[in-house]
């Protein structure tokens, strides 16, 4: 959200500088932009978010949102309010568009970057420990308080916490949780631990946690994969399925569809992929911060890794993929949250170009992207080398299974299940 | 027994083979045999998927690929196609008449083509913008329309006018492609415009 928002000015960085009640009402207006992203496929609008009608369920009305909640955002003058003229589009700043999937913010989240500028933001505010430092940082650290520290204005879309949900550290594993079965790599600070048997995020959520998550993205990626090796086999036995791809994708589709039904986690979705965009923007190039911490480098995992030395603290280990992970997979989660790929429609084109030794497709190369990083993040090896020698069984596990896959696992009414699945999960992103 | 090798030329003795004359219309019948086999063997590239030249476009993949693009696009990713503000309004929603084009054919057939809504680009297209496919899925009684606009060369915000796809039907999506028919841009989708309101003249 704030990323793309940020590349309208130069450097992308003068973002920090514009006010941060501009920056709050600038989610309002995203929010209400969303009913005009393109319809996608043979759907709905807004289907992938659960509900055609959950952006206007909690949508300031036009008029209110125009009259006081205009950002007034002018990429040319950061420090300036600009009123939308009443002629224009709700959003002056910005074109429709559609805000990163909820695994953007899960995948940034496991880097550690929000407790290192936690850290880094309480050793601004409390002391002089990090030395002198800029106005330029002084105002991304007034910024960084109000917009990812302080609850959100009154009525916000955005507005997450309240005295139901005091901690947005624990509303976010909660998030996490419900929707990929995933705990975040490292642990809660102690002042956000509970002293609960089970933890805090997982409490009342019941069966409604995706545990299957985990095991059916491997098994698409996997077999992408071997569409990927066999797409200019013509001769030889090929293992592709493309129905079978269909299948998985529908699984998943369902799968994320179950937890947002009636347009449930949509506006978490919205609040969370802002606060993690904030966070990556932060060390996505060299900002004010970067540069007066000492902290340049080359890539966000660097630049991030040097911030956490600043505050006696490491980002976790594969931080490098998590990033370059946490872009294209959001996309591709939310083509198969669009059904681009179900049954009936285009499973092929995750692996084939349109046409047959056409250049492979942007969508391709992603996919194969995806694939490597993934493995590469978690350990979970996805490229099963194919080739065996000659006179030799191959090492190639079978096509697919027997069943055809379910969003679930077949008994969802044990929620005493759930805290086994996590210790099998909550190393993701954390392995060396 | 005779050998069909020729003998060993003596010194002296011209070493060209000799010339052999063909008779004119028997050439002129082998050169248009030849030309014949040209014809018959010359490849076609779009039918044989076994060629390095590229095959038939799989429409299913590609839409699937231009969605991801459209998705790309819409979350903004780099050298992904850029998002457009768009507004879309009736023709003479400014007091304007609606534009009115007639073909040869149906200028015969005694119709008019009326443009009764158009959508304005409110930002820059990119310079290399070509033309505008704008998609509506149709209604109940409508199946699915698509209706190409070409850009006129230089023009950054075009205003395209609409014949088939009607004031009463949505408008799924507004896409830019360049003379090489790749995405560039893309607009946002569009509610049915509602009806106007007309103010009766005076009358009783």
């Amino acid at each position: 959200m704030y990323r793309y928002l940020a590349k309208r000015f130069s450097p992308p960085s003068q973002l920090f500088l514009v006010h941060p009640l501009q920056l709050s009402r600038f989610l309002e207006t995203a929010w209400t932009a969303a009913t005009e992203v393109p319809v996608l496929g043979q759907n709905q609008r807004t289907r992938e978010l659960g509900s055609a009608t959950v952006i206007g369920d909690f949508a300031m009305p036009l008029n209110l949102l125009l009259s006081d909640f205009d950002p007034g955002i002018d990429p040319a003058d950061p420090n300036s309010f600009k009123p939308t003229p009443p002629s224009q589009p709700p959003d002056p700043t910005q074109p429709p568009l559609l805000w990163d999937h909820m695994v953007y913010a899960y995948l940034i989240e496991s880097t550690g970057i929000y407790e290192i500028i936690a850290a880094i933001l309480g050793r601004i505010v409390r002391g002089e420990t990090l030395g002198k430092l800029r106005p330029e940082t002084l105002q991304w650290a007034r910024a960084t308080e109000e917009l990812l520290f302080r609850d959100s204005p009154l009525f916000s879309v955005a507005g997450i916490e309240s005295r139901v949900r005091p901690d947005i550290r624990i509303a976010r594993r909660n998030a996490y949780w419900r929707m990929f079965g995933l705990d975040l790599p490292h642990s809660l600070p102690p002042s956000s631990a509970a002293g609960n048997a089970q933890p805090p995020w997982k409490l009342d959520v019941g069966a409604g946690a995706n545990t299957m998550f985990v095991a059916r993205w491997n098994e698409l990626l996997t077999q992408i994969w071997t569409g990927y090796e066999n797409k200019v086999n013509r001769v030889g036995a090929n293992a592709t399925d493309a129905e079978y791809v269909a299948l998985l994708c529908l699984a998943i589709d369902d799968m994320l569809g179950n937890r947002r039904q009636g347009g449930l986690l949509a506006r978490e979705e919205l609040s969370y992929v802002a606060a993690l965009s904030w966070c990556h923007l932060t060390v996505e190039e060299d900002t004010p911060l970067v540069e007066d911490l000492q902290a340049t480098a080359t890539n966000p995992a660097e630049r991030l890794a040097k911030l956490g030395e600043r505050v006696g603290m490491a980002p976790a280990p594969r931080s490098r993929e998590l990033f370059e992970l946490a872009e294209p997979m959001s996309a591709l989660l939310w083509g198969i949250e669009l059904g681009l790929f179900n049954p009936g429609q285009a499973p092929e084109s995750l692996y084939l170009p349109d046409a047959v030794n056409d250049p492979p497709t942007k969508l391709n190369i992603e996919v194969n992207r995806i694939i490597d990083l993934w493995q590469s993040a978690t350990g979970t090896r996805i490229k099963i080398p194919g080739a065996t020698t000659y006179g030799l069984p191959a090492t190639r596990p079978p096509a697919q299974p027997l069943r055809t896959p379910a969003p679930g696992p077949a008994a969802m009414t044990a929620p005493a299940a759930a805290p086994t699945v996590a210790a099998a999960t909550s190393s993701n992103g954390s392995r060396s | 027994m005779p050998s069909s090798k020729s003998s060993n030329p003596g010194p002296g003795q011209d070493k060209r083979p000799p010339d052999s004359a063909i008779d004119a219309e028997l050439a002129v019948r082998l050169v248009a045999a030849l030309e014949q086999l040209g014809v018959v063997f010359a490849p076609d590239r779009g039918k044989d998927d076994r060629n390095l030249f590229g095959g038939t476009v799989d429409p299913v993949r590609a839409r699937a690929s231009r969605d991801y693009e459209v998705l790309r696009g819409m979350l903004g990713r780099a050298d992904a196609p850029t998002p457009l503000r768009m507004r879309r309004e009736r023709s003479f929603s400014r007091g304007e008449p609606a534009v009115e084009e007639q073909d040869a054919g149906q200028r015969d057939a005694g119709q008019r083509d009326f443009s009764d809504n158009r959508v304005e680009v409110l930002d820059p297209v990119p310079l290399s913008a070509s033309y505008a496919i704008v998609e509506s899925l149709g209604d109940g009684s409508t199946s699915a329309v698509t209706e190409k606009v070409d850009l006129r060369p230089g023009d950054r915000t075009p205003t395209l006018h609409l014949r088939d796809v009607r004031a009463a039907l949505p408008i799924s999506r507004v896409e830019i492609f360049d003379n090489k028919h790749k995405l560039v841009a893309f607009g946002p989708s569009f509610d049915p415009l509602s009806q106007p309101h007309y103010q009766p003249s005076g009358g009783r």
